[in-house]
C-alpha cells in the first residue's frame, strides 16, 4: 500500500486492541477508538489514565520512549503507522502533535513557524508563502504580521500556544493531536484557543487532551473517557455528558472519582 | 583591556626581539637570555613568535574542536542511558576537566619539555642549535591538546544537555531526523557554551604553557652550568624571576606575552559569548 497516497484527505484514525506499556507500568490495555476526519474527539480521563500516551502512540512519539511495548493496530488513513516501510519523519509532519509546553525556540516568530518546513526542504518564497498560510490559518496573523522578528517565547502565553499550532500546520498535516491545547490559559486565551479549534475542523482530523470537562462539552464532537488506561466509553459529546453508559463515566463526570 | 593587551603584546615582542633576525643555526649567535627559541624553535621576532602561536593554536583547534564537539554530542545523546561504559567515560572526562591547568603544566614540564631540553643539555648541544630545531618545545602545545580536550567535553555536553527536552521534542514531532535535531537545533543552540569550552581549553592550555616557557626559560640558562638550572624555582613565576641562578629578567619578559595571550583570549571569549547569544536569542525590541 502506497502510504502517501493514503493521506491526501484528512485521515480517520482506528485504533483496534492497542496496548502500551512501560518496566511494570500497563499504560493502555486494549484500546479501540475511532476517530472521524473533520472532527473534533475529545479525550478526558484523570491523570495518568494514558491519554497523552495514546496521543504519542498516533504519530510514534512513543517510539523515543526505552523498553515501551506496543501490541494493537494503529491506522491513520488506513495507514498501518506501525508498518515497517512508513516513513517516521513523514508520519510526524502529517500527523502533528501539539504538547502543551509548545517548546517554542528562542528564536523570532517567522523562525519558530518555519522550522518545520525547513526541515522539510522548504525555501525562499514558498517558505514565506507557507508560514504567512500557517499563521492565518491559525488566527493569529493580525496579531504578528507586523513581529514576526519578535522573539517568541517572549509572546503572552495563549499567543504562543498558538503559534505552536501555526508551527504544526506549517508542515501541512491532516492530523492534529493536542496534548492540553488551552491547559493553563485564561478564559480568554482559552475562548481564543478553542475558536482556532473550531476552524480547524473544517479541513482536519482534530484528537485533543483535555482536563477542562466544560471545554470538551463546548467544541468537542466526540467524548472518550479513559481510566486507568482503559477506554471506557466513547460517544457523542453531548450523550456522554447527559447520559453516560457507565457508571464510572457518570462518577468522573460527577466528580464523584477522581482517578 | 584590549589597549592593556596591546601594550602588553608590543612589550613582549620587544624583549622578545632580542633574538636577531637573519641566519638561524651554527651561524646564529648563542640565545642566552631570550625566550623566543627555546620555546618556539628559533624564530626571527617576536612578531614572528607571536605569529608562531596563531600557528600552532590552528592545528591545536584543528585536533580540539571535532574531537571535543562530538565526544561531547556522544555523551549528551548516545550514552544518556546509564550504561557502565559512558559512565565510566563521563566520569574520567569530568576528573580531568577538573584538574587544573597547573598540574597539567607541571606534568608536561616534567614529561615532555625536561627530557627534551636535558636531553640535549646532556649531550652538550648549546642553545643556538636548540633553537635550529629540535629538541624546540614547540610540539608541546600539540601535547596539551590531548589534556585540553576535557574541557571542551563537557562544556558541549552541559550545553547541549541543558536544551529543554521541550525543544527536542516539538523538533522530532515536527519529522526531525536525529541529524537534523542535531544540526538544526541542538548544536545551534548550544554554540555559545561549546564556545566557552573551547576558550576554556585553549586558556588552560596557554597557562599551562606559561609554565612549559618558564622550565625552558631556566633549562636553556642552565645549560652553562650542566644540571643547576632545572630546580624547582623555575616553576613558579615568582621564584623563576627572583632566582639569580635562572635570570629572573628572562622569566619578566616572557610573562607578558602570555599574560597578553590570555588577556586576549578573555576578551576574545567576552566579545564572541555575547555575540553568538545575541544569534540565537536576540533581544525582544521595546514595546512601550
Amino acid at each position: 500500500m502506497n502510504a502517501k497516497a493514503c493521506f491526501q484527505t484528512p485521515a480517520r484514525i482506528e485504533v483496534r486492541g492497542l496496548s502500551v506499556g512501560y518496566g511494570d507500568t500497563q499504560a493502555l490495555r486494549s484500546v479501540t477508538l475511532t476517530v472521524p476526519e473533520r472532527r473534533i474527539t475529545a479525550l478526558i480521563g484523570p491523570a495518568g489514565s494514558g491519554k497523552s500516551t495514546l496521543l504519542r502512540c498516533l504519530n510514534r512519539m512513543i517510539d523515543r520512549v526505552d523498553g515501551v511495548r506496543i501490541s494493537g493496530e494503529c491506522r491513520v488513513g488506513g495507514v498501518e503507522i506501525r508498518d515497517p516501510g512508513v516513513d517516521v519523519g513523514w508520519l510526524r509532519r502529517r500527523v502533528g502533535l501539539v504538547a502543551r509546553d509548545p517548546g517554542l525556540l528562542p528564536r523570532s516568530v517567522f523562525d519558530n513557524v518555519a522550522f518545520g518546513a525547513r526541515l522539510a526542504g522548504c525555501r525562499g518564497t514558498e517558505l514565506h508563502d507557507r508560514v504567512a498560510a500557517a499563521l492565518q490559518r491559525a488566527c493569529v496573523w493580525s496579531e504578528v504580521k507586523d513581529r514576526l522578528g519578535d522573539i517568541a517565547p517572549g509572546l503572552p502565553e495563549g499567543l504562543q500556544r498558538r503559534l505552536g499550532i501555526a508551527r504544526a500546520l506549517a508542515v501541512d498535516p491532516q492530523v492534529l493531536l493536542l496534548d492540553e491545547p488551552a491547559g493553563g490559559l485564561d478564559p480568554v486565551a482559552s475562548a481564543g484557543i478553542e475558536e482556532l479549534l473550531r476552524d480547524l475542523r473544517r479541513d482536519l482530523t482534530l484528537l485533543m487532551v483535555t482536563h477542562r470537562l466544560q471545554q470538551a462539552a463546548r467544541i468537542a464532537d466526540l467524548t472518550a473517557f479513559l481510566l486507568g488506561g482503559e477506554l471506557v466509553e466513547v460517544d457523542d459529546t453531548g450523550r456522554l455528558f447527559s447520559r453516560p453508559g457507565d457508571p464510572r463515566t457518570e462518577e468522573y463526570l460527577t466528580g464523584r472519582r477522581a482517578g | 583591556m584590549l589597549w592593556v593587551t596591546v601594550i602588553l603584546v608590543v612589550e613582549a615582542s620587544r624583549s622578545l626581539a632580542g633574538v636577531p633576525d637573519g641566519p638561524t643555526g651554527a651561524s646564529m649567535p648563542p640565545i642566552r637570555g631570550t625566550v623566543g627559541p627555546t620555546v618556539f624553535g628559533g624564530l626571527p621576532s617576536g612578531w614572528a613568535v607571536l605569529q608562531a602561536i596563531a600557528a600552532r593554536a590552528f592545528p591545536l583547534l584543528l585536533i580540539l574542536v571535532p574531537a571535543g564537539v562530538l565526544s561531547g554530542v556522544f555523551l549528551a545523546e548516545q550514552a544518556s542511558s546509564p550504561r557502565p561504559g559512558a559512565r565510566w567515560l563521563r566520569g574520567a572526562f569530568h576528573g580531568v576537566a577538573g584538574v587544573p591547568g597547573l598540574v597539567f603544566g607541571a606534568l608536561g614540564g616534567v614529561l615532555l619539555s625536561v627530557p627534551a631540553v636535558l636531553g640535549s643539555a646532556r649531550q652538550g648541544v648549546d642553545a643556538a642549535s636548540a633553537a635550529a630545531g629540535p629538541p624546540a618545545l614547540s610540539w608541546v602545545p600539540v601535547s596539551l591538546a590531548l589534556v585540553s580536550l576535557a574541557p571542551v567535553v563537557t562544556a558541549s555536553e552541559q550545553a547541549l544537555r541543558s536544551i529543554p527536552r521541550s525543544w527536542r521534542a516539538s523538533a522530532i514531532a515536527l519529522g526531525a531526523s536525529r541529524l537534523q535535531v542535531l544540526f538544526h537545533l541542538l548544536v545551534p543552540n548550544a554554540l555559545p557554551g561549546i564556545a566557552g569550552g573551547v576558550l576554556q581549553a585553549i586558556s588552560r592550555a596557554s597557562a599551562a604553557w606559561t609554565l612549559l616557557l618558564l622550565v625552558g626559560v631556566a633549562l636553556t640558562i642552565g645549560q652553562a652550568s650542566g644540571l643547576d638550572g632545572l630546580r624547582l624555582g623555575a616553576l613558579d613565576p615568582a621564584l623563576g624571576a627572583s632566582d639569580p641562578s635562572t635570570d629572573g629578567g628572562v622569566a619578566r619578559r616572557a610573562l607578558p606575552m602570555v599574560l597578553g595571550f590570555l588577556v586576549s583570549l578573555s576578551a576574545i571569549s567576552g566579545a564572541l559569548g555575547g555575540w553568538l547569544r545575541s544569534r540565537t536569542l536576540p533581544t525582544p525590541p521595546d514595546r512601550d
